[in-house]
């Protein structure tokens, strides 16, 4: 319900961000859409995810502030590979499954500087993420078997840093690295990502 | 290497230090989270029914089971009610909302005790010799010997007592 409210919510934002800076004469705002592979970059979300790269996609507007800076909305999805951990002990064999998926709503700000080739430019983001975690814990014992099920979701802040390049001029690179906390305990939970970025 | 060569190389070598130096121990670590489970071993007769309680510090909706099913039944609130097969068994409650948070305890059931026979008019009593010191006052044991019954109530009629003696004056 709440993820709802944050997708209905960011739509809402760029549709209110690309409208009032179309408003704008002569802006050159740009929408595109983004595809990549994610990793996690910190131990207990690799463990709840599994080691692996997700895929993950999204939509974005961007709006060039000057000749060398640039704002850029987006909101993203990235969908995690399944985590497995398996436990035995005397009587008991346990498997945790887990599936992560990831919402995220940020604003970038990109800068080319001019020591820097004019294809390169470097910026951070701040973000708003909705983590879903589903997960399934079979408990298996001589006198039966327990599965139980549920969902948990959590909305954290989160800060990135990330680099652009320019392949073409409707296609960019970029490598994201976003910082943020997720699950009751607030764990730390860093995402690396490297992404394709295509311009409409 | 150029600068702009150095730092396309950049997100590739993070990426592949993102994927190593997964440590095993983590998982043992992180596979049950904490979930306090009240109360703890309880024991009960055949047939009776305990509440239990599941909680952690964000919530107590759980999901709850008994192993062996044949053990008794628990209902999603946590109401446990055993069945007539004496025996430990184990109840497991696992928080709705994120199931690595589990708790589990043993339960203990006790065979449903013989019935007592009750008679109206006579009590079975048990006792042991008794002498007062310096007097002729002595009493034989009495060892599971039929009595003739006596009634005895407090002055305010709360409690009722069936015996084999006269209760002192």
């Amino acid at each position: 319900m709440r993820s709802q409210s944050i997708a209905k919510g960011s739509a809402v934002f760029l549709s209110l961000l690309a409208g009032h800076l179309s408003l704008q004469a002569g802006t050159p705002l740009r929408l595109g859409l983004q595809v990549g592979l994610a990793i996690p970059a910190t131990s207990d979300l690799k463990v709840t995810t599994g080691p692996g790269p997700g895929p993950s996609c999204g939509l974005y507007g961007e709006y060039p502030l000057s000749e060398t800076q640039a704002i850029r909305a987006r909101l993203d999805w990235t969908f995690f590979t399944q985590g497995t951990q398996v436990h035995d002990s005397p009587g008991l064999h346990q498997q945790l499954d887990t599936t992560v998926q990831s919402q995220g709503l940020a604003l970038d700000y990109l800068f080319h500087p001019s020591w820097l080739d004019r294809r390169w430019s470097l910026g951070g983001s701040v973000s708003l993420i909705r983590w879903n975690v589903d997960s399934s814990n079979r408990y298996e014992t001589p006198a039966g078997v327990f599965v139980p099920s549920g969902t948990s979701a959590w909305s954290r802040a989160g800060w990135g840093l990330l680099t652009n390049y320019r392949w073409t001029e409707k296609a960019e690179v970029e490598f994201r690295f976003v910082a943020s906390h997720y699950g009751q305990q607030n764990l730390p939970a860093r995402v690396a990502s490297l992404n394709l970025l295509l311009h409409f | 290497m150029s600068l702009s060569r150095r730092l396309a190389c950049l997100p590739f070598a993070v990426l592949l230090g993102c994927t190593g130096g997964h440590r095993s121990g983590d998982r043992a670590g992180t596979i049950n989270w904490t979930m306090t489970l009240l109360p703890a071993t309880p024991s009960l007769i055949a047939g009776q029914s305990v509440q239990f309680s599941a909680s952690t510090p964000w919530g107590n909706e759980a999901q709850w089971s008994v192993l062996p099913a044949t053990a008794g039944l628990i209902t999603p609130g946590g109401l446990f009610t055993a069945a007539n097969t004496p025996g430990p068994c184990t109840v497991y409650a696992a928080w709705s909302k994120d199931v690595r948070y589990i708790a589990s305890t043993t339960v203990t059931i006790r065979p449903i005790p013989a019935a007592a026979v009750i008679s109206p008019s006579l009590v079975q009593a048990f006792g042991a010799q008794q002498a007062v010191t310096g007097t002729s006052i002595a009493n034989g044991a009495v060892v599971g010997e039929s009595v003739p019954a006596t009634t005895a109530t407090t002055a305010d009629q709360a409690v009722k007592v069936r015996h084999g003696f006269d209760p002192p004056k």
